[in-house]
């Protein structure tokens, strides 16, 4: 009593059609960041994202005109200081020398002008965002 | 102490190996006495765990500091119930928790079914015993909670913000249900592992998986909404890695309930049900595997630990077994019959399984992004939040839409003629209450309008289905009496709707401003005033709060307070805002006051409105009423499916 | 504590052993090893009334959608006929089968001509009786099929 199955025609056209929609998308690079660690930043320009832990001293005030400044290093083995400067809301309570942090924002002739820091807390269960 | 904890480990490992290899050995060599052996070894695995984690309790509670464990994650000051939730809140107590769930979901699971389903529990055991080997592996050799150090004189403490009722039940209840879909699983194999075409294996874990579920789902809510209160950005899900860890598997598992059922009635989709219920399976243990490895970057990854090359060992392995055994199976499972047209209820309940597993499938590409840009290009790229946002409107809205008209949709064949006639009802509803929103403003949204429209349908829907049962069987409580899985199911797809309005509202026609404020200066945001007044300092034993306190006029009359807490045993800060809620509009004024400058009065506020967010929360109740409704036990099927299994000889 | 923890320990271990071992124990020599698994019989069994209770199942299912407007007159009249003839055949396979005792009785209870209430997850499936609206669709009925049998007793 069954013609042809369209099931196999829906399954089909429904992959092709995914995959046509996520295709579309992500080819619009627009939306991935690189998410570097600070040896790996100079080479780069524009938007991206450092991972590494926070080196003092920390000046400044976030909100102020010139930002809240501090430096990062990479989490393992050696490298050398990226200066941040970051301007924004307040940093997450839990951001300190010493934590593991990832801070977004566009890096241009060696500095990282910062909007976003994202703590990491190592050892517990959770950190805070910045208000983003 | 801290020996007999070990020692019991030591017992549920050896215990679970022996169910893994002579519970295989005695289902394929048939051997009866083998395979009661290797069940009772199933039993006492669950008996020893027990042990185990009564150990590690006593000594949480008892404040036992030579517990390493215990010295890092309590200290004295720490109220009994919070000391008791650390359990959780480490990689090896959660590890321990996982497999205490599981020996104990397994236990009960076989030990339920094991007259009437012997063949199948015969092949359960080993199965079960398998991922069951690996956790008490990874407990005994790997990461142990009861290393001993010289007691310290106070442990380390907990993290403030985790002492908190939601954050004592919410990793529990995920637990409770990432360890239940194993159950499925573990049938599903079992039964492709004894050669059965039959549905038993369907029927049997039908509850388990339900119940799975409805924790998975509602341990995700509660999450949502202690980071909205807590964590305090003025949302309540930031696709973290970690969260799509648990939602990667519920989707999964919400594709895997819904072709259950058309397998149950038409015998179709066997192998895709096999797919689902591994995947909803490896998806779990691989969502822990994000959590707990560190491999990717999220606020709450546990440190970068050796622990996720196992766990990835781990899920590598089941997969190509789980893709081996439906390989070797794929001839008996055979469809009994065919999709016989695109517009029927079977063809819906399969768009709504591909909308589903594929949004799974992109929140997965999503989450390995960076891990795979950092393997095959160098350096690693994350993708950002616009990504999630865009596929869960793509599928999301269809699968908002689908669920209105499944359940009006006849099986096997409809006709476009009749189905409008039974829609038409709803589908005026969606038009009027589109009319009446583009009127009031919702216009400024197109895809809040949409997904506001659809809801309206889907309610309507809903309703319609109620009224017209109601009117055939005459009393609406014989109706859901009647038809339980049905009816709860029509309660959780409100709650989904509840949820989508929610959502939608909250974010599509939300508003946030930011100002720097000095006391005296007020700010407005979307008819509400506030006027920055004072800091204050509330009197709290364990912190040194600081508020900010604003008067609000407008929509609302009163005062809000918001700041931080400066907590003095573990010494760390945190922040608090204050949230103020419209009850009766289902709004949140969210305030964050940041930056407070006590010489100056000086504070930076960021103001959020929020619509219609409230209903988020009330849609997790309603979720859990439907589920209930769903899983109350119907003595008539019982004694129904009593009567198929029972062997013909006495 | 150690030596407390040490005799748990042991205790545990023994005790895990003897659990383990208990059915060897009790059974030292066991006259039947094999496990309970169901006869190529009982699987042929098992099968088919899971194939009846789908189809009678479907038609009460088919029964109400009419009856609440999903399924129109038409769509109701062409499905009914090919739904009862595939119970029918389901219940004719399951009749076929030696030693069929589902706590059944022997005798084929006459049927009640009423309409069957709506389908529902908890009752047995019944016979599908159902008044039609118009008359009896055309596809001709399997001769024994209006004595669709009651295939569970009712309780």
């Amino acid at each position: 009593m069954s013609t042809r199955s369209p099931a196999r025609l829906i399954v089909a056209l429904a992959v092709a059609g995914v995959l046509a929609v996520f295709l579309l998308y992500t080819a619009v690079d627009g939306h991935s960041t690189p998410t570097l660690t600070p040896s790996q930043v100079a080479a780069h320009r524009g938007s991206l994202a450092i991972v590494g832990v926070v080196v003092g001293p920390v000046r400044g005030e976030a909100h102020s005109a010139e930002g809240l400044r501090f430096g990062l290093k990479n989490i393992s083995g050696r490298s050398a200081v990226v200066p941040v400067v970051y301007r924004g809301a307040s940093p997450p309570p839990l951001f300190k020398t010493g934590r593991s942090v990832v801070v977004s924002g566009s890096y241009s002739a060696g500095r990282l002008a910062a909007n976003d820091i994202l703590t990491k807390c190592p050892s517990k269960y959770t950190a805070k965002p910045s208000t983003s | 102490m801290a020996e007999l904890g070990r020692a019991a480990l030591v017992v549920s490992l050896g215990l679970s190996l022996y169910g893994l290899v002579a519970g295989a050995a005695a289902a394929v060599q048939n051997r009866r006495r083998l395979a009661t052996s290797a069940r009772n070894a199933l039993f006492t695995a669950f008996a020893s765990t027990l042990i185990a984690a009564a150990v590690l309790a006593v000594a949480l509670v008892r404040h036992d500091f030579s517990f390493s464990y215990v010295a890092s994650h309590t200290n004295r000051t720490l109220p009994t119930a919070y000391a008791l939730s650390a359990f959780w809140g480490g990689q090896e107590g959660s590890l321990l928790l996982w497999l205490l769930v599981l020996t104990g979901y397994g236990a009960f699971a076989v030990a339920v079914n094991r007259r009437l389903l012997r063949d199948l529990v015969a092949w359960v055991v080993p199965v079960l015993s398998g991922i069951a080997t690996f956790f008490a592996f990874m407990l005994v050799a790997v990461a142990s909670p009861f290393d001993t150090q010289t007691a310290p004189v106070d442990g380390a403490g907990l993290t403030p913000s985790l002492q908190n009722p939601y954050m004592v039940a919410h990793p529990p209840m995920l637990y409770l249900g990432y360890v239940g879909l194993s159950i499925p699983f573990a049938f599903a194999a079992g039964a492709m592992l004894s050669g059965r075409t039959d549905e038993r294996w369907i029927v049997a874990t039908r509850r388990w998986t339900l119940v799975a579920w409805t924790f998975l789902g509602f341990g995700q809510l509660l999450g949502a909404h202690w980071a909205y209160m807590e964590v305090g950005w003025g949302g309540y899900y930031a696709w973290d890695p970690v969260e799509n860890a648990a939602l990667m598997p519920w989707l999964a598992a919400t594709a895997f309930l819904h072709s259950v059922m058309v397998q149950e009635r038409k015998g179709m989709l066997k192998v895709w049900n096999m797919v689902l219920v591994a995947l909803a399976f490896e998806l779990s243990v691989f969502g822990t595997f994000l959590t707990r490895s560190g491999v990717v970057n999220s606020i709450h990854s546990f440190a970068k630990s050796p622990i996720g090359a196992w766990f990835l060992a781990f899920v590598v392995i089941s997969s190509l077994f789980s893709v081996a055994l439906i390989l070797w199976r794929l001839p008996l499972l055979k469809a009994r019959t065919k999709l016989e047209s695109a517009l029927s209820r079977e063809a819906l309940f399969l768009y709504n399984n591909l909308l589903l597993v594929a949004l799974s499938l992109t929140i997965l590409w999503g989450v390995m992004f960076p891990i795979l840009t950092e393997l095959f290009k160098g350096e690693s790229r994350t993708i950002g939040r616009p990504y999630y946002d865009f596929f869960l409107r793509s599928f999301g809205l269809p699968l908002l839409l689908l669920m209105g008209i499944g359940p009006l949709i006849a099986w096997r064949k409809a006709s476009a003629r009749q189905l409008v006639r039974t829609l038409l009802w709803p589908i005026g509803t969606a038009v009027v209450a589109g009319a009446l929103l583009v009127a009031a403003g919702a216009g400024s949204s197109t895809p809040g309008l949409i997904a506001y429209t659809f809801s309206a349908f889907v309610l309507a829907t809903i309703v319609v289905e109620v009224v017209r049962g109601t009117r055939a069987t005459g009393s609406l409580a014989k109706l859901v009496s009647r038809n339980r899985r049905r009816y709860g199911g029509y309660i959780v797809h409100a709650a989904i709707v509840l949820l989508a309005i929610g959502i939608a509202g909250s974010s599509a026609y939300g508003s946030s401003r930011e100002q720097r404020l000095v006391p005296g200066q007020s700010m407005r945001l979307a008819g509400y005033t506030l006027t920055y007044r004072r800091i204050v300092h509330p009197y709290n034993p364990n912190a040194y709060e600081t508020r900010a306190v604003l008067d609000v006029t407008g929509r609302w009359q009163g005062a809000v307070m918001s700041g931080d807490n400066q907590y003095r045993n573990p010494p760390e800060p945190s922040r608090e805002v204050g949230i103020k809620t419209d009850w009766l509009r289902g709004e949140d004024l969210y305030v964050i006051a940041d930056d407070i400058n006590p010489t100056t009065g000086v504070v930076y506020v960021k103001v959020l409105v929020k619509p219609l967010v409230n209903l988020i929360w009330v849609a997790g109740l309603v979720f859990l009423l439907g589920s209930a409704v769903a899983l109350w036990p119907d003595a008539r099927e019982q004694r129904r499916l009593v009567v198929r299994l029972a062997p013909v000889r006495a | 504590m150690s030596g407390l923890s040490l005799v748990l320990g042991v205790g545990l271990a023994v005790g895990a052993v003897v659990l383990v071992a208990l059915p060897f124990l009790r059974e030292p020599v066991a006259r039947d090893d094999r496990l309970d698994a169901p006869t190529a019989d009982e699987s042929l069994r098992l099968g088919l009334s899971e194939e009846r209770d789908r189809a009678l199942a479907a038609l009460k299912e088919l029964e109400f959608d009419h009856r609440t407007g999903k399924v129109g007159d038409e769509d109701y009249r062409e499905l009914l006929g090919p739904l009862r003839r595939e119970a029918a055949a389901a219940l004719r396979a399951i009749d076929r089968q030696p030693r069929y005792r589902e706590g059944m009785s022997f005798e084929m209870p006459e049927i009640a001509p009423e309409p069957a209430p709506p389908p529902d997850e908890g009752t047995p499936p019944e016979p599908a009786i159902v008044p039609e609206p118009s008359p009896p669709p055309d596809e001709a009925t399997p001769p024994v099929e209006p004595h669709i049998p009651e295939p569970f007793p009712q309780e």
